[in-house]
């Protein structure tokens, strides 16, 4: 199915790109979602998403502009972005 | 009927009266309406400390109130740190008692011949001698007056304070700060060591009111973001920080620490004894916490954020311990944590290039020296050696030096920077340089972009979206801090801490607008209470453009504009970004457009009428 996929702030500056549609397959969680943008762009985005194996609690997920949790199941044409929370101090 | 304290400390006279319940509510409450007294009877030819200059505690109409988050007070005079208008916010239960008491607003004026506290005790207001409790830190003065006034909640002043350190704090609930720009310094120059209140009553409201109360404390509380606040409190952000490059390193010459994982918020919960929350509060993101024993054994509330960054990565420490015994002392000695570790971090860079040498008594001036920094935070307190220098802030500091310091004076119109990086935050790096009392991340908070707020972004700026939401992208920066700066003005006035409104957006301004109309007197809509926030900001930038003040003024430091930036991978050390600076020039020029501000950032008369600010335009020097 295909859906598309957001980046901002510093997962922009590793991906290269604002949005792009991606292929995947039907009834795709979050978390499996994280796991091939991963691999398709090494280990800095990795890095970002990730800490032993676990996505870290300061990345969020915002699908059709709500908050959701990593075990959401996409659907056909969501519109996810995926966002770091850093806030203001 | 809300009620203001006239006190003269000269004559130790004190008048009550009601307060104008007409100009109150125009400027909403608490620091809206002290800065409508502040212009009124503060003005350009007063010096900060004097006895004409005013010091101003006031509440806003939710604190006291069962409104979440409603523990807030403002401390405002002219500021002795920045020279121009100044004040500050803190939160705990002292504000909510204040209210309680019947007190919307305090007003001192004059200067005791000797120490003095003012004790409210319900309708009983009185001054009493303080000469026991002078040079007394502020947990010392805080614990004999609990005792002689069970029950009561104190504000006071330390040692910094009465040596009119200009980065001095007033503390109150021990750990508690009206930290910026020195309005403890106001308050020791006046002689008035404390505040004292006790009420046996609670501030009336109606039920209407009570039932949007509760509904919101429910909303704020299930918040994503208030969750995360309470799990982890605000040093969570130690970590996301430093990935992006927002966490300031050896006074903002870096936005990345290479040993960040030893001061965030897994190494702080190390020393956790419990989580709290001030009056009313369901985030609860208070951390208290306790270093058991050697040198720098402490039990406090805190660290926050800002401070683990001012005395950590800022200053080149990654000893929590150290952290935690900083915030100790900064309280106990009443002191703005961020100006302290602001300073400190000039000193050391100073001294890497030069300009400082090594204090007389053996102290080293080398990053990330911890006795030093522990010295240099008693020396401050006490003006000895380089701490004379250094409790002038940096600004003035830096100007003594000569030499060229300036350049490593972080700081916008006086005022220390906080702990943004402004190259990889725009929103942030813009809200530093319009804010009206000087570098401030609480001015606007403008968080949409940092905090990846789609749901925010998508209800506030539909237009502007995902461009906005892109934190180093000036685009949009200009749009989004007009909207928070009123945001934020609106939260102080009103007495509510902004973890509630702008931070996370737990609650938009349709929920506030529902619970302010059920209050006597209080009359709005969206519109008009942003138009409420936006008169606020207006009025203290008057206040500044009458002493002078204009474009020339909204500048950050020229590091964050000239020195470029790199972010990195913080795993693999590979470069993911590079040559980030600030382009403050377009920003400014957009954001004084969308205010209706002349080119020179000074409030045009059309600007100034249509927000009833009209009073105000026979002092415009700026067309």
């Amino acid at each position: 199915m295909e859906i598309t996929v957001g980046y901002f702030n510093i997962l922009k500056d590793i991906s290269q790109r604002q949005k792009e549609v991606l292929n995947v397959p039907a009834g795709i969680t979050i978390s499996g979602l994280m796991e091939l943008i991963g691999e398709k762009y090494g280990d800095s985005m990795r890095n970002i998403l990730f800490k032993n194996n676990k996505l870290r609690s300061y990345v969020l997920f915002a699908v059709n502009g709500r908050l959701v949790k990593q075990n959401y199941r996409l659907k056909a044409y969501d519109e996810l972005y995926i966002v770091m929370s850093v806030t203001g101090g | 009927m809300a009620l203001t304290a006239f006190v003269d400390l000269s004559t130790k006279k004190i008048s009550v009266s009601e307060t104008p319940m007409d100009i109150l509510t125009m400027y909403l409450g608490s620091r809206g309406y002290a800065a409508k007294i502040l212009y009124d009877n503060v003005g350009p030819e007063v010096e900060p400390l004097s006895e004409e200059n005013y010091l101003i505690f006031s509440t806003g109409p939710f604190t006291g109130t069962p409104w979440p988050t409603s523990a807030r007070y403002t401390v405002t005079a002219k500021s002795p740190l920045t020279g121009i208008y100044g004040y500050s916010n803190s939160s705990g239960f002292f504000g909510p008692e204040l209210r309680k008491a019947g007190f919307d607003v305090l007003i001192f004026t004059g200067k005791s011949d000797k120490p003095v506290m003012l004790v409210i005790e319900d309708a009983s207001i009185s001054l009493e001698d303080a000469g026991e409790l002078w040079g007394l830190t502020t947990d010392k003065t805080e614990k004999i007056l609990r005792a002689r006034y069970e029950g009561s909640r104190v504000a006071s002043i330390g040692p910094a304070g009465e040596n009119l350190v200009k980065i001095s704090s007033v503390i109150n609930d021990y750990g508690r700060a009206a930290a910026r720009t020195g309005m403890g310094a106001v308050m020791g120059y006046k002689k008035l060591k404390a505040i004292v209140v006790r009420s046996s009553r609670e501030v009336p409201i109606t039920p209407a009111f009570k039932k949007i109360a509760l509904k919101m404390m429910g909303k704020t509380g299930k918040h994503p973001g208030s969750k995360n606040l309470r799990k982890w409190g605000t040093v969570h952000l130690v970590d996301p920080k430093n990935m992006v490059g927002d966490l300031p390193t050896k006074n903002h010459r870096y936005g990345q620490f290479d040993r960040a994982d030893r001061i965030n918020a897994r190494s702080l919960n190390r020393y956790l004894e419990k989580n709290d929350g001030c009056f009313a509060c369901p985030i609860r993101c208070s951390r208290f916490t306790r270093v058991k024993e050697g040198k720098y054994r402490a039990r406090t509330e805190g660290p926050e954020y800002e401070t683990t960054n001012a005395f950590g990565p800022l200053v080149y420490n990654d000893n929590m311990e150290v952290i935690i015994y900083a915030n100790l002392l900064c309280n106990r000695y009443g002191m703005d944590t961020i100006s302290t570790g602001a300073a400190i971090a000039f000193a050391m860079e100073c001294h890497e290039n030069g300009l400082l040498s090594d204090p007389e008594d053996k102290i080293s001036l080398k990053w990330g020296d911890e006795d030093t920094i522990v010295k240099l935070i008693e020396k401050i307190a006490f003006r000895e050696g380089i701490g004379d220098l250094l409790a002038e802030g940096v600004r003035e500091a830096s100007k003594k030096l000569g030499k060229g310091a300036e350049r490593y004076a972080m700081h916008v119109k006086g005022l220390e920077m906080p702990m943004q990086e402004p190259r990889v935050t725009k929103g942030m790096a813009l809200g530093h340089s319009t804010s009206n009392r000087g570098a401030d991340h609480l001015y606007a908070l403008p968080t949409i972009d940092l905090a990846g707020n789609v749901e925010a972004g998508e209800k506030l700026f539909p237009d502007l979206m995902p461009k906005i939401m892109e934190p180093t992208d000036e685009t949009y920066k200009p749009e989004m801090v007009v909207y928070t700066e009123a945001c934020s003005a609106i939260a102080d006035s009103l007495g509510i801490c902004k973890f509630s409104t702008i931070e996370n957006y737990a609650l938009y301004t349709e929920d506030i607008v529902a619970g302010l109309n059920e209050l006597p007197g209080y009359d709005y809509d969206e519109e008009t209470l942003l138009q409420a926030g936006e008169r606020i900001v207006n009025l203290e930038r008057m206040y500044n453009c009458r002493l002078g003040l204009n474009r020339k003024d909204d500048q950050l430091p020229d590091r964050f504009l000239t020195e470029k930036m790199m972010v990195l991978d913080i795993e693999t050390g590979r470069v993911i970004k590079d040559g980030l600076t600030v382009n403050l020039r377009y920003m400014l020029d957009k954001y004084y457009s969308l205010r209706g501000w002349s080119k020179n950032g000074v409030p045009t008369r059309a600007k100034l009428e249509s927000l009833g600010l009209g009073w105000l335009t026979d002092d415009l020097r700026d067309t």
